[in-house]
């Protein structure tokens, strides 16, 4: 039955992936095909990109490590690094799989042990933590062991300690979800709560992520007190180095027990309170209804206020898939507040590249920003169910599919106008990069809005478990936010290193800003014709 | 009012309605039976613009649904099977939205959404966020967003399904009153004693294909409608 549920927690999230629209499924499996080509290589992508980031990493701090006779410390920050990306990847996915899984109210009443259902959805966390921890883990033991620092027993205790670690991730991750749960369950706003958890989670994984490189000098500089000072407050994560780089018996013994106590107790207390939570009356406190008056709207504003309320009252999709319009509201107040930073940064920049202006800079870190966003990727899969509503309607369908076009634009454009115009002002760019600040990364939403519902239409998902699903392992979003982070790189690099000579930076941007613009052209006549006529027939 | 004429649709090598015409009359209560997989559901998804059919042509009070859509969506009101709703949404929100699709004037909108949701006995939780509703109350605001704009035409997939006794009967009693102000109710159940109690015409369909159609009377004769349906399953 375990392994039942496994497989059908993994089919369900491969199998929407490739979920197609019932007219298109008779075209075969050639289209499918190629598909599946496609996202092996947006995978293979990925994964190049994170294993070489972590490649350079372990390749800088290995040899200084262990000639400095603190070779644990090389493989304490394989775990440190381990730990975080197994967590942060799946304390939220946790709480959703565990506590707000549609299918829980499914197999709670059928003759499964709930512990069996807990055990399905956790081990399908825990291979998806075995595949994250790959990433950073291969190339610390590849570069350790180039490096002839290997021992016969350290990599028989490395290959024991990746089997391990994701277990004390995974309890970690479980306790958050946890507690995201309980603390969910009786609040009044529970979005609001999420929401405040994901933002610490969040602002806490920045300040690390922005200062790991001080950190990495501080390591290399202070190697030995910072060594003392982790294995004291650290002692799992020391255990797990000291076990690998001096083939410690002892330290592989403590490591294993914490990491399977860990788990243990998660758990035990998982098994004692799983029914009671995903069971438990998820409703807020009850609100009274007093008759007002009714706003009236317009179709086209009633369709724009529904998506934007679906999108909104889900901070996991906001915080998924329009990110950058809160990390861009940061921007605009770190830029106002600690303007010398900014100012710092940007003079940095400039001794590599001399024509950097703060305008420029705004405006390219604006569309670098934006271009993370993917709000509209999943918002045909997001009616699910639901579709039966707009389709029954009489409701133009260009009309329904422009609604949530305008939602991206709206969610992730204002956020972008905004910080254009607060960080230029802060930072006293010059009136035409203001301008362009504002038309690069708009006219980039715009585009990025039409890719992400034509994407959608083409690669649907709407038998999802939870809302998720779609927002994270759909098709449409991983082409949407990796094409759109791709597109901006080539543009960028190719002005860089091919443009910048006979083209001021200027006309280049405008340029780019009317190719996005051309190209959300071509996307809008394909919505209004063809993707609606997809839409009629899903 | 709603008249299907040769409706015929295909699900890969399977005809799941085959050549199904039908005539309902303005007044009329029209029932729809068939065992499960018949051809019910596809056929009201049809007519309620919800799927592409293969042949046939359905009007819906004189309008074209292949050519006129939207005018045709206009003039139903459509309950579906499952009453899965927007979620994110809290019920008067669910109400206001369906209200602003179809045009309806905010006094109007007002009246309706008060007299209906008192009938359902709703009004208290109107407030509260779709998500927190029990499928009786979720088919509730489903009846409610379906009746808002007053439509010549209703058609109901399975619409007492979840209700408790006092809300079917005013559901029974909202049909019977539209249907004396000159509208129509085509509406689909596996209840024959409702169906026989209720409707003024009805239709039996077997494998997507119509066995009977005409007056309860006439489709009944002296037996009960139960004893009809078996038999011309072949199953008596």
């Amino acid at each position: 039955m375990i392994a039942k549920l496994i497989a059908l927690n993994v089919r369900s999230i491969f199998a929407g992936l490739f979920q197609r629209p019932s007219s298109a499924k008779k075209r075969g499996g050639e289209r499918r095909g190629g598909l599946k080509a496609l996202l092996a290589l947006l995978f293979v992508y990925v994964a190049v990109a994170v294993f070489g980031l972590f490649l350079a990493l372990f390749i800088s701090i290995c040899r200084p490590f262990f000639e400095s006779g603190i070779g644990w410390l090389y493989f304490t920050l394989m775990g440190i690094i381990v730990f975080s990306l197994c967590v942060f990847t799946s304390i939220f996915t946790m709480h959703a799989q565990l506590f707000t899984a549609r299918d829980n109210a499914l197999l709670l009443p059928l003759p499964i042990k709930s512990s069996h259902i807990l055990i399905g959805r956790v081990a399908t966390m825990l291979l998806f933590e075995y595949v994250f921890e790959i990433l950073a883990a291969a190339p610390a033991f590849a570069v350790w062991l180039s490096s002839g620092y290997g021992s016969a027993i350290g990599v028989v205790f490395f290959m024991l300690s990746v089997l391990l670690l994701p277990l004390l991730a995974i309890a970690v991750a479980c306790l958050g979800g946890w507690l995201v749960a309980m603390a969910t369950a009786r609040a009044r706003n529970k979005n609001i709560v999420t929401f405040v958890f994901y933002m610490v989670f969040l602002a806490a994984y920045f300040v690390v992520y922005f200062n790991a490189s001080k950190y990495m000098s501080l390591l290399v500089e202070r190697g030995e007190q910072i060594a003392s000072a982790v294995r004291a407050a650290m002692p799992p994560a020391y255990f797990l180095g000291s076990a690998i780089a001096d083939a410690s018996a002892a330290s592989m013994a403590l490591f294993a027990l914490i990491c399977i106590g860990a788990f243990a107790v998660m758990w035990r207390l998982l098994s004692l309170n799983f029914i009671r939570i995903a069971t438990g009356n998820r409703g807020a406190a009850r609100k009274t209804y007093r008759e007002g008056r009714l706003r009236v709207s317009s179709v086209r504003l009633a369709f724009l206020k529904k998506e934007l309320a679906h999108f909104l009252k889900n901070p996991m999709l906001v915080l998924n898939m329009a990110l950058a319009s809160v990390l861009m509201l940061a921007l605009a107040v770190f830029t106002v507040i600690r303007r010398d930073v900014v100012l710092n940064a940007i003079a940095t920049l400039q001794a590599i590249a001399p024509g950097v202006t703060p305008g420029l800079a705004v405006c390219a870190a604006l569309t670098a920003l934006e271009a993370m966003n993917d709000a509209s990727a999943a918002t045909v899969s997001l009616e699910g169910k639901t579709l039966w509503i707009a389709r029954s309607l009489p409701a133009d369908t260009r009309d329904v599919l422009m609604a949530k076009v305008l939602m991206h634009c709206v969610v992730c454009g204002l956020p972008a106008a905004v910080a254009a115009v607060v960080c230029s002002a802060a930072l006293a760019a010059e009136p035409v990069w203001l301008l362009l600040s504002l038309a690069a990364p708009l006219s980039y939403t715009v585009f990025i809005a039409f890719a992400g519902v034509a994407l959608n239409l083409l690669f649907p998902k709407l038998d999802w478990i939870n809302e998720l699903q779609p927002a994270k392992q759909g098709i449409s979003s991983m082409v949407t936010a990796l094409g759109g982070m791709a597109a901006v790189a080539v543009l960028a690099l190719l002005y860089v290193f091919v443009l910048s000579q006979g083209l001021g930076a200027e006309v280049y941007v405008l340029v780019c800003s009317a190719l996005f613009l051309c190209a959300a052209a071509a996307l809008y006549r394909y919505i209004t014709r063809g993707g609606a006529r997809r839409f009629e027939a899903l | 009012m709603l008249r299907i004429d040769g409706l015929t649709k295909s699900y890969g090598g399977k005809r799941a309605v085959d050549d199904l015409s039908l005539h309902i009359r303005p007044g009329e209560i029209y029932g729809f039976i068939g065992h499960n997989g018949a051809g019910k559901t596809t056929t009201i998804k049809a007519v309620c613009g919800l799927l592409q059919f293969d042949a046939g042509e359905i009007y819906v009070d004189g309008v074209s649904a292949r050519r006129s859509p939207l005018e045709c969506k206009r003039r139903i009101g459509y309950i579906p099977d499952n009453p899965d709703l927007y979620e994110f949404m809290s019920g008067i929100k669910f109400l206001n939205f369906i209200a602003d699709v179809f045009g309806i004037p905010s006094g109007e909108r007002q009246e309706r959404i008060r007299k209906y949701a008192d009938i359902f006995e709703l009004t208290g939780d109107l407030a509260q966020p779709v998500s927190a509703y029990s499928h009786g109350m979720k088919q509730k605001l489903t009846l409610i967003s379906a009746l808002i704009h007053e439509p010549r035409l209703m058609v109901m997939d399975e619409p007492f399904v979840g209700l408790d006794p006092k809300a079917s009967r005013a559901t029974k009693d909202i049909m019977r009153e539209r249907c004396a102000a000159g509208c129509s109710v085509f509406f689909s159940t596996h209840v024959l004693e409702v169906a026989e109690k209720l409707c003024d015409k009805v239709a039996i369909i077997k494998q997507g294909k119509l066995v009977a159609s005409g007056g309860m009377d006439e489709v009944k004769g002296d037996a009960s409608l139960e004893s009809v349906f078996f038999e011309l399953e072949g199953e008596s």
